[in-house]
């Protein structure tokens, strides 16, 4: 009989292929909202807050209320947030076919808008406003270098981190501590599952689970001091660091300027991206990670290389006629008529260049790019920031693998005055001055004391780190701080604009220049230099001499020189520092 | 007396099949539609004990059935001009073509109870044609599915009465050349829709993304039923309405879906057992009117049955017809009621010989 065929098939569909059509019953029945998991915050040492999240008021948008009515709801809802009807239909159509069920169609609505939305709510079926965390900085621009910023996922991203769990709603850490620690900052999604109709209606909620918020990250950083700081470089572009010699806590660093970093979370518009991206003083980058020419700041360094290999005794006195010449060529001291007779204190102080000279002669390349290399320089800092350039540390190796060329004796002279390819950043130079200031001991510098749950409890804890020691005695070191203070507090002491009554302070002052010095009218006043031309200003200092408790780096870009560009505001610095009774 | 007794199991299997499609509209359905369910199965349970204590050989004047057939044929001609699937009686909605049936088989097997040989003689075959021919060709204007469905049943009944060899191999090769030529025109005055179905079953390498929506609903809801089903009212295909015309054509697919294997083999042992009873009346009963009327329900309820689940399982190209007692509808329900009613008639006046 024929009706045993219908019982075979039957057989077939219900018995043999169940589990095929059970996961298409499935598939087509339920589907999973993920429940975005609030952004781990972020606080200074004290415990205030750096970077939370809050709610901010999500407009969703479900097409199976708008049938036959989506031009008379979307135009009501055009005009209650001001916006362009057809642009509007056009995203939501876009929308409505990429996705299944609501849609989100705005973010980040202020309170009138949502008050507005709601008042008319009548005329807006399928309309929903949902309050959902989202990241928010109380400070903006002054954490921004050290915080990073978050913005949403791009496409190109989503496919890469789909696996991880990231969906098409997400933000993502861009710069900075929230793209270092994005793993533990943005938590776990939690999801809703949902059965819907064949309408696409939402009939009930079967299961999920709820999201884990992300972890929180304490900072070594004073937050007060971090505000004073930015606001010392506010309009110039630099950056400075403000580390604890003792080990290596990051207790400031600003970058400037900066943007604000809650923008990137409501986006910007195209002509104002556009002008940020052309700003001369480049806010998009971290400048205590960009690498410079030290200028002198690195001269402490070649003086400690010369003292240890003993081609230079500290009271040795060198003559500073405003020039040295090496064969044919002439160097000239930044003081054109010359220093005069010149040791290794007053050398320091008065950042003689003809002394260095001197001194950069003596040396060999290769010696005083090792010796560099120990105290640091030439690789990363280990504060671990994104975006870190390393640097330059020339030597005959890199010569000839950058120029095939081979080293010139000339070279030795400019890279002991910390000009030439010598390039360092800020990070790593102010690392090393707290070795100089702690008596030799390089700590990394570090900026996450801890990381904690959401409920307080601490997952890890980071204290300071060791890397190495300076490559020379102590007993050297004591002269080179006896240069830096005599070059604070000496009567022709470059950096005397640091000085302060309470606080012996020691510090070194550093003017990189961008042209080189030929190019360059000497005596024009700087203001009538281009600023592209300008020089580099740099500062850094440690106070107390004695018992050292803070390292103060400034680098001012295009600054001018770093007695008066730098040194003051490393002066003002510490005596607020030390003004509020740390 | 006794014979109602010896029909006993039959007529116990007919209202457990009633009562399952009450149960299957509950749950298709809701509550509205259980209700106009209940009250349309009380109507038939009346046309039912109407046609059953009816004396079916009454039916044997040919000559006054006649007279009814033509009213009948003309409606269906106002119908099929005014295209037009229902008929509005007031609050009633008729369906007439679900009663061609009926009248249908009557008809013919007061007609073929005529023939004196034992096989139909050619004047026989030709009323038999016309007779069938009228309403096929009627209602196909507006319903081709269940045009076919009564073909089929003509047909069947036909080739039951008995047919010369001869007069088989004339027919069937002009079927034959008829199909040929008249296959091409038929199908360019197809509606999109139902050719679509017939590629969508003819089409080789049937993988589910080719299934129409509904075959492919359809085929999840029998599918996912498994061996026990997902429990009454508690199908996820029907209850988040993913099957369409889940109370009419795919009732079958609600029924398996909540009830499973166990479910559908219940429901086809049922069918099983009233056409098996059904057959079986049809070669005791003591005329051959009474036969050709029995053997007629047993057609018309066979292939309803066969062209409606092998369309929800894709065994066929799907059809747009209901399914015997499981599918709601007022019409078809009262129309098979009539039929069986006749062939219980039959039945108990096996004995009787008055
Ligand atoms: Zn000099």
């Amino acid at each position: 009989m024929l009706l045993f065929l219908l019982l075979a098939k039957l057989a077939y569909l219900q018995l043999v292929r169940h589990d095929f059509f059970w996961r298409l019953a499935q598939q087509r029945t339920f589907f999973r909202v993920p429940l975005p998991a609030p952004r781990g915050r972020i606080y200074d040492f004290r415990g205030r807050l750096l970077a939370g999240t809050r709610p901010t008021f999500n407009l969703y948008i479900d097409p199976y209320y708008l049938r036959g009515k989506e031009d008379k709801v979307l135009k009501e809802l055009a005009s209650l947030l001001g916006e362009d009807f057809v642009r509007l239909k056009e995203e939501y159509l876009f929308k409505k076919k990429r996705g299944y069920g609501e849609i989100l169609l705005r973010r980040g609505l202020d309170r009138d808008t949502v008050a507005r939305l709601e008042a008319r709510r009548y005329y807006l079926p399928g309309l929903k406003l949902l309050a959902q965390p989202e990241r928010y900085y109380p400070w903006g621009r002054e954490f921004f270098h050290l915080l990073g910023y978050v913005s949403p996922i791009t496409k190109k991203e989503l496919q890469a981190l789909k696996s991880q769990g990231y969906g098409p709603e997400d933000y993502i850490g861009r710069s900075g501590l929230e793209k270092l620690f994005e793993k533990d900052l943005k938590g776990e999604k939690g999801e809703l599952e949902l059965e819907r109709d064949a309408f696409g209606r939402v009939v009930k909620v079967v299961g999920g689970k709820p999201p884990v918020p992300g972890r929180d990250l304490y900072l070594t950083v004073d937050s007060h001091l971090q505000l004073q700081v930015y606001r010392l470089l506010k309009d110039r572009s630099g950056a400075i660091l403000i580390l604890s010699p003792r080990d290596g806590k990051v207790l400031a660093l600003v970058s400037s300027p900066a943007p604000d970093p809650n923008q990137f979370i409501a986006g910007f518009t195209p002509s104002e991206w556009k002008e940020l991206l052309k700003d001369p003083l480049h806010p998009l980058l971290n400048k205590a990670l960009q690498s410079y020419h030290p200028g002198s700041t690195f001269k402490p360094l070649t003086a400690l290389a010369a003292l240890k290999a003993g081609l230079v005794k500290p009271q040795e006195e060198v003559l500073c006629r405003g020039f040295h010449r090496l064969g044919r060529r002439v160097f000239r001291c930044w003081r054109r008529w010359g220093h005069g007779k010149m040791e290794l204190i007053q050398g320091l102080a008065q950042s003689c260049d003809v002394y260095f000279y001197v001194l950069g002669e003596r040396l060999d390349i290769d010696y005083l790019a090792g010796f560099a290399r120990a105290c640091g320089f030439g690789k990363p800092s280990g504060l671990a920031l994104p975006g870190e350039e390393v640097g330059i540390v020339p030597d005959r190796f890199w010569k000839r693998k950058t120029f095939g060329d081979k080293w010139h004796k000339g070279e030795n002279l400019i890279v002991a005055i910390g000009q030439g390819a010598l390039e360092v950043n800020l990070v790593q130079l102010v690392k090393f001055y707290a070795a100089l200031a702690n008596g030799g001991t390089l700590y990394r510098p570090y900026v996450i004391s801890s990381l904690k749950t959401p409920e307080g409890e601490t997952l890890k804890e980071f204290g300071p780190r060791k890397e190495a020691r300076l490559p020379v005695s102590s007993y050297w070191l004591e002269w080179i701080k006896r240069g830096l203070q005599e070059a604070v507090n000496g009567k022709k002491g470059t950096g005397r604009a640091a000085r302060l009554k309470e606080v012996v302070v020691a510090g070194k002052t550093g003017t990189a220049q961008v042209v080189r010095i030929k190019r360059k009218k000497k005596s024009a006043p700087k203001e009538e230099i281009p600023y592209e031309e300008r020089d580099h200003a740099w500062f850094v200092a440690f106070a107390p001499v004695k018992d050292p408790q803070i390292v103060v780096g400034v680098f001012v870009e295009h600054g001018g020189h770093g007695g008066s560009a730098a040194a003051p505001l490393a002066g003002k610095i510490l005596k607020t520092y030390f003004a509020g009774g740390k | 007396m006794k014979s109602w007794f010896s029909a006993g199991p039959y007529l116990g299997g007919l209202l457990f099949l009633l009562l399952l499609g009450l149960v299957n509209q509950w749950s298709a359905g809701g509550k509205p539609l259980f209700l106009r369910q209940l009250l349309w199965t009380i109507v038939g349970l009346g046309v039912f004990s109407l046609a059953a204590f009816l004396d079916y050989r009454r039916f044997r004047a040919f000559q006054k059935l006649l007279g009814l057939y033509l009213v009948f044929i003309l409606l269906l001609l106002f119908l099929a001009f005014t295209h037009q699937r229902w008929l509005h009686l007031g609050p009633l909605s008729i369906q007439p073509s679900e009663f061609a049936k009926p009248f249908l088989v009557v008809l013919l097997a007061s007609l073929f109870s005529e023939s004196q040989e034992e096989h139909l003689s050619w004047p026989l075959l030709a009323g038999a044609t016309i007779l069938a021919l009228g309403p096929v060709l009627l209602i196909a204007i507006s319903d081709l599915d269940q045009a076919f469905l009564i073909l089929v049943i003509a047909c069947s009944l036909i080739l039951f009465a008995g047919l010369s060899r001869k007069t088989l191999l004339v027919l069937g090769a002009g079927f034959f050349l008829l199909s040929t030529l008249a296959g091409p025109v038929v199908w360019k005055h197809l509606k999109p829709y139902q050719r679509a179905r017939l590629i969508s079953f003819f089409k080789p390498g049937k993988t589910h993304k080719r299934w129409s929506y509904q075959t492919r609903q359809a085929l999840i809801a029998v599918g996912s039923g498994g061996l026990t089903g997902q429990g009454f009212k508690r199908g996820l295909s029907s209850r988040l309405h993913y099957l369409p015309a889940k109370h009419t054509d795919l009732a079958f697919a609600v029924w398996a879906e909540e009830w499973g294997f166990a479910g559908s083999l219940l429901v086809l042992t049922l069918y099983s057992f009233i056409l098996s009873c059904l057959l079986k009346a049809a070669y005791q009963a003591r005329d051959l009117m009474g036969r050709f009327l029995v053997f007629g329900a047993a057609c018309v309820l066979f292939w309803e049955i066969f062209f409606n689940i092998g369309g929800v399982i894709h065994l066929l190209p799907a059809a747009s017809l209901p399914l015997p007692f499981l599918s709601c509808g007022g019409s078809a329900l009262c129309s098979n009621m009539i039929l069986l009613g006749l062939a219980t008639s039959v039945m108990i006046k096996r004995f009787s010989f008055i």
